[in-house]
């Protein structure tokens, strides 16, 4: 039986700590969320000489204050789930700033190693580092390594291992003139230690500072001596003069000054002339060079996948056999026509028949609907990871930060919002961008109103087949319409959140980190996690649906397999369903048709122009679509509520896997179908009194 | 020498100063532990007039937004 060592690792936002943890783990890592949030938790196992680790990643965080969900996730961790070791990550180009979070768990903790990060980064800076220096006033191991290069991975974890159940004591650091309030308040919880799982001139310290959650567990603790604790924080407060919490991390900085200042000999390198941060600084510049950088991966991510806008722009230059030959070639496109290879074989071999349709429009065809989103969410994610991981991300946030704080965003929504238009799976999983957690759920909620692809698709074909005023507006007024209802929400969502309390202003206060070409093998790492992620999570959901949808289009009501649509359980559904779209105008003997081409977007948007096609056995859209015999009031809300009712299978299974919440799932779902059907009935109304 | 006492969005491009108060509301901690307490000394890298302001702090940029930024009191560092 291998011994089990659980080691947890901890640092600042941007010191690499994904990065060597993931060359640690070599990205076996179980990925669920800290227990009732949001915040994802990282856990990588791995075998190691005659061990097996346990590596838990815990949130980045500045410090140990009580003020962020990230530091009260990992602060509980490290106090309550008590790990072998606590690893502090450092990082070696940024020594004094990154040293506090190591002082302020050291001051904690009696068990943990530090690791010094980027160390071959430092070297090529000319940053010498004396770590025996370090590690003698922080009284621990220290280990630099580089995790892009692989050195010094070997030498962490043996580190660990050496030093498990070596307990050392505490930090001290010298308060000065706070050093007696913290004594007399220490000498007064004492007498409480065996209830207090925290060391007690921690709880001092922390006490001082204001913590809410030490204040909580000392007054519990206390009763009626705990108003003695406050008197002396009075006292404390009126001879400091500023602000405790201030004065006390004033002192840690110090103490990480006092160690950097003679633990490093650097040869000062000189900042090259900013061009870049000049352009992202300024205001004029800033959202122009944003929105073209985000515009430009939008239009590349969707002329590899679908052609489109290329192709329709050479056709209509005249080059029509170059337009097409685009459109072939584009990813999904190839995919499409692999699956109708293996398609066709499967129909040669087993001839046509129940069997063959299950397994090839069930099993094939959901399969097909799973991998046509690789290469988009590959593309999307490679890309985001190597905006990230070169800095321009923050920078975009910045940029357009301005823009997006009057609808009660940040500069952070800028990627999933474009991402969006040309795929809801992509922009769903791209508001990850947002370190925000409220934020986030906003965007994952309400990024689906933004039409994507497929949508516009649709929209094009009804646009095609009303023809005349109506058909030329249709396609504008849909945008309009869906990025006026994804305003108008976002905005409801922030004024609702801060009446609730809940809200965190929509200020930016971000660390610039240094801009420098993504490193490759970071931005693999990226762009595979997500791909993982989304295949097991979004992938498993989407296939299974798809069989289940072939159930219901093949079987009849007598459980009998029906070539006949109309026939079909799906079919009888959308019978019943149709009532509900009286009030759009939409009643008579074909309105289970609008029904049923309503149920199949939702499997996937485009599926609506087929649904219509092959329900009505025409040979075109715009035959089909007259067969409807839909008034124009009714045609455009039924349009409208095309564009807004509901995200579609792959973007449910993917807020899903995002959120991780089945409320959430819900939530976006009733959010979205009463405001389509609320829109849908405005505009008719609207269009029949015009 | 002049001590006038300014907040940090009011600050010039490229001025040295020193932080005097930092002000007690939901951002204080955070700034805190980017080192951003009484008597540490900032670069201010951009300002322009709108948009957040960017100062250095040890070898660190850090974005500070301009709301913040008005809570944020300074002196210009004469040193």
């Amino acid at each position: 039986m291998r011994k089990t060592i659980r080691i947890a690792f901890v640092g600042q936002p941007n010191v690499g700590k994904s990065t060597l943890f993931n060359a640690i783990t070599r990205g076996n890592a179980i990925v669920t969320n800290w227990p009732g949030t949001t915040v994802e938790k990282h856990e990588g196992h791995l075998n190691y000489r005659d061990y097996e680790l346990v590596v838990i990643d815990l949130p980045g965080i500045y410090g140990l204050s009580y003020t962020t969900l990230e530091e009260r996730i990992s602060r509980r961790f490290i106090v309550e789930e008590k790990p072998d070791v606590v690893v502090v990550l450092v990082e070696s180009l940024n020594l004094e700033r990154t040293l506090y979070l190591a002082i302020e768990i050291r001051e904690l903790v009696g068990n943990i190693v530090v690791a010094v990060t980027k160390v071959d980064e430092a070297h090529s800076r000319g940053i010498h580092i004396n770590f025996d220096l370090i590690e003698r006033r922080l009284n621990t191991s220290v280990v630099p390594v580089s995790a892009l290069k692989r050195v010094g991975l070997d030498r962490l974890l043996d580190t660990v291992i050496r030093s498990v159940g070596m307990e050392k004591p505490l930090l001290k650091i010298d308060y000065g003139e706070l050093e007696p309030f913290i004594d007399s308040i220490e000498h007064i919880v004492q007498g409480y230690s065996e209830n207090l799982r925290y060391p007690t001139r921690w709880l001092a310290i922390k006490f001082l500072e204001g913590d809410a959650e030490v204040e909580d567990i000392l007054r519990k603790a206390l009763g009626n001596q705990y108003r003695e604790l406050e008197e002396i924080r009075e006292e404390a407060k009126r001879r400091i003069g500023i602000d405790l919490a201030a004065f006390i991390s004033m002192k840690r900085f110090n103490y990480a000054r006092e160690i950097v200042k003679n633990a490093i000999i650097k040869h000062r390198v000189v900042r090259k002339e900013r061009i870049i941060d000049k352009i992202f600084f300024n205001p004029f510049t800033a959202p122009i060079i944003s929105f073209s950088i985000i515009v430009a991966i939008f239009l590349a991510v969707f002329i590899v996948n679908t052609g489109y806008p290329i192709s329709d722009i050479l056709r209509n230059l005249g080059y029509s056999e170059l337009g097409d030959i685009f459109e072939e070639y584009s990813l999904s496109s190839l995919v499409e026509k692999l699956f109708e290879y293996i398609g066709n074989v499967v129909v040669d071999t087993l001839g046509e028949g129940p069997l063959t349709s299950f397994i090839v429009n069930g099993v094939l065809g959901g399969l097909a609907s799973v991998l046509i989103f690789i290469p988009l969410i590959a593309i999307a994610m490679a890309i985001l990871g190597a905006l990230e991981d070169s800095g321009v991300l923050t920078r975009i946030a910045i940029g357009t930060h301005l823009l997006f704080q009057r609808i009660g965003l940040s500069g952070h929504s800028l990627l999933p919002i474009t991402l969006s238009l040309g795929c809801n799976v992509p922009g769903v999983m791209g508001s990850r961008a947002s370190p925000n957690p409220l934020e986030r759920i906003k965007l994952v909620i309400l990024t689906p109103f933004i039409p994507c692809q497929a949508r516009l698709v649709v929209l094009l074909a009804i646009a095609t087949a009303i023809g005349g005023f109506a058909g030329a507006i249709l396609v504008p007024l849909a945008y309009f319409v869906a990025f006026s209802v994804f305003i108008v929400l976002s905005y409801i969502a922030s004024v609702v959140s801060k009446r609730r309390g809940v809200y965190e202003e929509a200020e930016l206060l971000l660390e610039l980190p240094p801009l420098h070409r993504p490193y490759a093998r970071v931005v693999w790492w990226f762009t595979w996690f997500y791909l993982k992620h989304f295949l097991v999570k979004a992938g498993t959901v989407i296939f299974s649906v798809s069989i289940i949808s072939w159930i219901l289009l093949h079987i009849s009501l007598s459980t009998e397999y029906t070539e006949d649509v109309g026939g079909s359980i799906a079919a009888q559904i959308s019978r019943f369903l149709a009532p509900l779209l009286s009030p759009l105008g939409i009643s008579g003997e074909k309105a289970w048709i609008t029904m049923y081409a309503i149920i199949m977007g939702f499997l996937a948007k485009e599926l609506v122009v087929s649904a219509i096609v092959t329900a009505t056995n025409s040979t075109s859209f715009e035959e089909a679509f007259q067969k409807l015999g839909l008034s124009i009031p009714s045609a455009i809300a039924f349009t409208l509520f095309i564009t807004l009712y509901i995200p579609c299978l792959a973007t449910l299974a993917t807020i899903y896997s995002e959120s991780k919440s089945f409320k959430y799932v819900l939530l976006s779902v009733i959010v979205m179908i009463s405001t389509a059907y609320l829109i849908a009935l405005l505009s008719y109304l609207v269009a029949l009194m015009l | 020498m002049c001590m006038e006492i300014i907040s940090l969005d009011m600050v010039r491009e490229g001025s040295r100063v020193i932080v005097v108060e930092v002000g007690s509301y939901g951002w204080s901690r955070r700034l805190y532990q980017m080192g951003i307490v009484p008597g540490s000394k900032l670069e201010v890298v951009f300002n322009k007039g709108v948009g957040p302001v960017v100062v250095r702090v040890g070898d660190t940029e850090v974005s500070i937004g301009r709301g913040i930024a008005k809570k944020i009191l300074v002196k210009v560092d004469s040193s």
